[in-house]
């Protein structure tokens, strides 16, 4: 293993939170998820209202209603990426601003940043390795928890099949896309992580610069600088920036329009949906790769992990 | 040879204060060179400076490479324990191991784990759990197991009960030194150092104010104990510290003839201790 590799390696050492907090997450989901599914789906107490007057089971339905198998099957392939992605990656948002802004802080507040100091590994390389942390561990470890929850839920969805008297097979594990959804993942997991970079570089700068309460010194400039043209111009355009860059990566790296072909798609496979079709409809990393905004957060961050770097080598010498 | 460290003209100013106010200095390899001085002498700042985490005036050569521009270079070859480096707490023992040998070219592993062996330290504790002393005593068999050629401490013994300072001391020389490396230690526990060091620098209001081999201290200084009837012309011999001991007067000189002295009184050597507090307070105190 290269020295990089170790660096990496620390940071999961001292932030265990990493992969602990979507252990935890995904831990609750599955268990509320298969309780909900298992106490009110099969046994009855789920029925659907059809024309606000009449009241089926389940069972009822599937044999009446021509649809509601392939329906299933649509809730099977997508609820299990679906419930978990958003839900991890709202958990990741915390863990980031968590991680970045503790990262270059840490060791100065309990002063083993000159032990640290000590050993033969540049300032470059230890922003480097908090900066891959966040563009790259983290988002790992949170598609590593959502394939596991895609996982749980896809047996709790089986044992549900097998309760309605349906093959688990044709209902649920022939349909869930493991290998379009994952790149799908992968895909939205990778953009989001270039959107944010000018994002984590403003953390790690207050990390590597702050005196005390790093996290409060991330948000007070932001917060500053809105107040101030609220005060002065009675405008909010910065405000609105702020939300553009953290409202993250959907409305640049992916297609919100033609929800009609997308539908279609879902439908082109017959009997089974096509998963890959559908997704590719809805990816547009050209789109992503062509967004100015996207190339100017890149440039801003760049300087902003540039200034962390050299608070990181020469701060605090005094 | 090549000097290990060079120093010429080093200044370093904090605000109004010279923390170093023109340092000279000269390592050679294979010394073990202890740097006293009394709190805010410099010390520490001459140290910062050789490693490169200070801005300096003048001129600095740590193995040939200016520190300050180019210390990723010589940190391969350096290491250090800082007064101040703690281990950071997550820190587990093997996890330490291993990090170290990731990333240090030259450390061995199967080194640091014998050092480790002769402590109670379990491998899989964190430092968390460690005692003070045993905190050390991992962080001592980290930095020994580099094969580094200039080893710096500063007060590495700080806060340890003078078991673990002796055993340390002990350690570094039996089982750590030898005539390819160098060592440059700070430390307020002069005596304890004292029989460890080849060569001898005095820092004060960032001056040297002495610099020489211990032989050379041997040689040139000397300690006269003379009776109360005799304490005139002992005086007249010029000095440079006195003080009573147990009715007697006691003198310092440096460069003055033995046979000269013997014949007023008993001649010792004197302590680091003793020569530390006489060139710091001079004839005055």
């Amino acid at each position: 293993m290269n020295s990089f590799t170790w660096l990496l390696r620390r940071e999961v050492w001292e932030h265990r939170a990493v992969y602990i907090v979507p252990l935890v997450f995904l831990t609750l989901l599955a268990v509320m998820y298969t309780w909900g599914l298992q106490t009110h789906g099969p046994g009855g107490t789920l029925m659907i209202d059809i024309d606000g007057d009449r009241t089926v089971s389940l069972r009822e339905m599937i044999e009446t209603e021509p649809h509601a198998l392939q329906v299933m099957k649509l809730g099977a392939g997508a609820l299990p990426f679906i419930v978990p992605g958003i839900m991890l990656n709202g958990v990741m948002l915390f863990l980031w601003f968590f991680y970045l802004t503790d990262s270059l802080y840490a060791d100065r507040k309990d002063r083993s940043v000159l032990f640290w100091k000590s050993l033969p590994v540049t300032d470059t390389s230890t922003v480097m390795s908090k900066l891959a942390t966040a563009m790259v561990t983290i988002p790992l470890l949170t598609l590593a928890g959502i394939l596991i929850s895609v996982f749980l839920m896809s047996i709790s969805n089986s044992v549900f099949a097998w309760r309605i008297g349906q093959s688990a097979w044709d209902i649920v594990w022939s349909q869930v896309p493991f290998i379009s959804g994952t790149l799908t993942m992968v895909y939205a997991l990778a953009v989001q992580s270039l959107w944010f970079v000018p994002v984590f570089g403003w953390l790690l700068l207050t990390s590597a610069w702050a005196p005390r309460a790093p996290a409060l010194w991330a948000l007070l400039p932001p917060a500053g600088i809105a107040l101030l043209e609220a005060a002065t111009l009675r405008s909010t355009d910065f405000l609105v920036f702020l939300a553009r860059r953290l409202e993250g990566v959907v409305p640049t790296a992916f297609r919100d329009e033609d929800i009609d072909m997308v539908k279609d798609s879902l439908h082109q496979g017959g009997e089974s949906i096509d998963w890959a079709g559908a997704f590719g409809l809805l990816i547009d990393p050209q789109s992503f790769l062509s967004d100015p905004g996207m190339w100017g957060g890149l440039a801003v961050g760049a300087v902003f992990i540039a200034g962390a770097v050299w608070l990181r080598r020469y701060r605090g010498e005094n | 040879m090549n000097a290990i460290v060079k120093a010429r003209g080093l200044r370093k100013r904090y605000g109004k204060v010279n923390a170093l106010d023109g340092i000279d200095l000269t390592v050679e390899p294979g010394r073990i060179v202890g740097l006293i001085g009394p709190n805010g002498a410099g010390k520490t700042t001459a140290l910062k400076a050789l490693l490169g985490l200070t801005r300096f005036e003048g001129t600095l050569e740590v193995l040939g490479h200016d520190p300050y521009r180019e210390r990723a270079e010589v940190m391969q070859r350096v290491c250090f324990i800082a007064d101040v480096a703690i281990l950071p707490r997550w820190l587990r023992v093997r996890q330490a191991l291993g990090f170290v040998e990731g990333v240090h070219p030259r450390f061995s592993r199967e080194r640091a784990e014998s050092f480790l062996a002769k402590t109670d330290i379990n491998p899989d504790s964190r430092v968390r759990a460690l005692s003070k002393g045993m905190v050390t005593q991992l962080h001592l068999a980290l930095v020994m197991a580099i094969d580094v050629e200039l080893l710096v401490l500063d007060e590495p013994t700080l806060g340890l009960d003078i078991l673990y300072r002796k055993q340390f001391y002990e350690t570094l020389l039996n089982d750590y030194f030898d005539d390819q490396r160098t060592i440059l230690v700070t430390t307020h526990q002069v005596e304890e150092i004292e029989n460890l060091l080849t060569d001898l620098v005095f820092i004060n209001d960032g001056r040297i104010v002495l610099n020489e081999t211990m032989e050379a201290v041997g040689d040139k200084f000397t300690e006269l104990l003379v009776a109360p009837d005799r304490v005139e012309a002992a005086r007249a011999l010029g000095a440079i510290h006195e003080r009573d001991v147990l009715g007697k007067r006691l003198f310092l000189y440096e460069g003055v003839a033995r046979d000269k002295l013997a014949e007023l009184g008993e001649l010792h050597r004197p302590s680091v201790a003793d020569l530390f507090v006489a060139k710091m307070q001079g004839v005055a105190a």
